[in-house]
């Protein structure tokens, strides 16, 4: 029985595609293309920002691969400059809101109490609270920046992984490992440290990559609504709506950053989908453990 | 090693909170000299874990304790907060679930040498090592889940080793052992004494208790209905409780009897 099931995972077809085409490797693949995109603006000559007035909205050529924009900027080059924006602080974004989020509510699960009642109206009330409109109403304050716009969706975000890590310490508080290294002496700290966070991260991590994909969502939203990223500088949503006038003439304005960002958080959510299966195993293989031990 | 009496138990009581059941533990009272081992024999849910809890202080929410602990003469009411930890080292029933899965077991010992003395990453790591090869255990660098029963229950016990607690609470410490581990980890425990350890041990196995030698405190329903040291206890039982269990041992061969504990009059 077992034997043969280890030969049809080896020859049939299907089971091979299965492999190949499984949610790491296709996630992986298609984050390919905005770290190509990210490694070619390292390449010398490639200016986001030099105007040619008399080469405005021309196609891919050799010149310009990707063609050129309303005013003559290589879009290749603002593509690739705009990765650093897009895609760097969606990055930035997402692990920051984590690791607020699963500090508090590893604290919130494990100490419990009056800390963890503080933190969950907290959460309660950030919850209630639309990211997008705190976006816009910080980014009218101030003026706006990709920095303000960053602290504007950590704000509005963390609660998601407040609310999970919470949930995953306060179950872990009560286990038998935990418990002894309470007893063992150890500092609420190290414990923290040392017995939570492994066990938190795990489930953290299909959220993170998710929370990538949809910072980069809201900051091309935000950009397409023409707040955030101050205008010569390249941001993926604020080109696709700076290209919109031009969507007859030159539709490869709107279209290239578009494919990008549609490619960068398809792969981002794909990455999150194979995090979310290797918990599930994960859990399974260790719940399974800890039955055949408690059995005897 | 001079006799001194390390932990005195007056009374103790452990009842529910809320309603008026009979306590779950009753009236126990037992004396634990330096050095010595005290085993407290009884059938499950006779209140042997309760008392190991209330003496770490980690009795679940809804129970209370009454009667006095005295620990080196000074009264004690256990808890962390009360530093329980610098006295009592409680290895938890099944070691393998007390292990930290994410941890190696050589630093889970060198925390533990790390944490109380204060000595450095690269010492506490050697004493670590060291403990852990003085018990058996060469690969220190596996992790729980690469460890088999017996070898879980060595790091554990390299565990109480490392810390300065001076009474080392096992509870269960053989369940779910072949008898080789067995024999194997009533040895360990005995040479916890060697290194200048008191040690309670917990059990429904009344071999562990002759094997380990010392004070034996036999529990039915929540009272401690005999006491007294193993060998006497072994050669002339009193209660017919005792007598039971100690004919209920696989060398005294296939004896027809009843082990009903409602039958048994305290």
């Amino acid at each position: 029985m077992f034997s043969s099931r280890r030969k049809l995972q080896v020859t049939t077809p299907p089971e091979i595609s299965r492999r190949i085409f499984s949610s790491k490797v296709a996630g992986l693949l298609l984050l390919l293309v905005p770290l190509a995109a990210g490694l070619i603006s390292l390449a010398p000559g490639l200016d986001p920002l030099s105007q040619n007035l008399m080469h405005r909205l021309s196609s891919p050529s050799l010149e310009h691969p990707l063609g050129t924009d309303h005013l003559g900027r290589c879009l290749l080059a603002r593509i690739a400059h705009g990765t650093y924006i897009s895609m760097g602080s969606a990055l930035l974004i997402a692990l920051c809101s984590a690791s607020l989020g699963a500090l508090l509510g590893m604290i919130a699960g494990y100490i419990r109490g009056i800390v963890d009642m503080g933190i969950g109206r907290l959460v309660d009330t950030t919850l209630a609270f639309p990211g997008i409109l705190l976006a816009l109403m910080l980014a009218g304050l101030t003026g706006g920046g990709v920095l303000v716009l960053a602290a504007a969706l950590i704000i509005t975000t963390w609660p998601e992984y407040c609310r999970l890590a919470r949930s995953v310490s306060r179950t872990l508080s009560g286990a038998p490992y935990v418990q002894a290294g309470v007893l063992t002496g150890f500092t609420t700290g190290f414990i923290l440290r040392r017995y939570l966070l492994p066990q938190v991260i795990r489930p953290l991590l299909p959220l993170v990559s998710l929370g990538v994909g949809k910072a980069i969502l809201a900051l091309s939203s935000l950009g397409f609504l023409g707040i955030g990223v101050t205008p010569p500088a390249p941001e993926w949503g604020a080109m696709i709506s700076a290209g919109l006038p031009y969507l007859r003439e030159a539709p490869h304005l709107a279209m290239f950053p578009s494919v990008l960002i549609f490619m960068t958080v398809l792969g981002f959510i794909l990455l999150s989908g194979h995090f979310e299966k290797k918990d599930a195993g994960f859990q399974h293989a260790s719940s399974a453990k800890s039955e055949h031990q408690t059995d005897i | 090693m001079p006799v001194f009496n390390m932990l005195q138990v007056q009374n103790l009581s452990i009842r529910q909170t809320y309603n008026g059941r009979a306590p779950l533990v009753q009236n126990v009272s037992f004396d634990l000299q330096g050095n010595r081992f005290l085993t407290l024999v009884g059938e499950t849910g006779s209140g042997k874990s309760l008392i190991a809890k209330a003496l770490a202080g980690i009795l679940p929410p809804g129970l209370e304790q009454e009667g006095k602990i005295k620990f080196n003469g000074r009264d004690f009411y256990g808890g962390i907060m009360n530093g329980a930890a610098k006295e009592i080292f409680l290895m938890p029933q099944e070691s393998a679930l007390a292990l930290n899965p994410s941890m190696s077991i050589l630093s889970q010992v060198a925390e533990v040498f790390r944490w109380p003395l204060g000595k450095g990453r690269f010492q506490s790591k050697k004493l670590a090592a060291k403990t852990l090869n003085l018990l058996g255990l060469s690969r220190t660098g596996q992790y729980p889940h690469q460890l088999s029963g017996g070898m879980s229950q060595r790091s554990m016990l390299a565990m109480a080793l490392a810390s300065p607690a001076r009474l080392v609470i096992a509870d269960e410490p053989t369940k779910g052992l072949d008898a080789g581990l067995k024999d194997e980890v009533v040895g360990l425990l005995a040479a916890l004494t060697e290194k200048g350890k008191t040690v309670m041990c917990i059990t429904h196995d009344f071999s562990v208790a002759r094997k380990l030698g010392g004070l034996v405190a036999v529990m039915l329903n929540g009272k401690a209905i005999e006491q007294g040291p193993a060998e006497k206890m072994l050669s002339s039982p009193n209660h017919e409780y005792t007598r039971a269990l100690i004919n209920a041992l696989p060398e005294n061969g296939l004896i027809s009897w009843n082990i009903n504990p409602a039958g048994y009059n305290e």
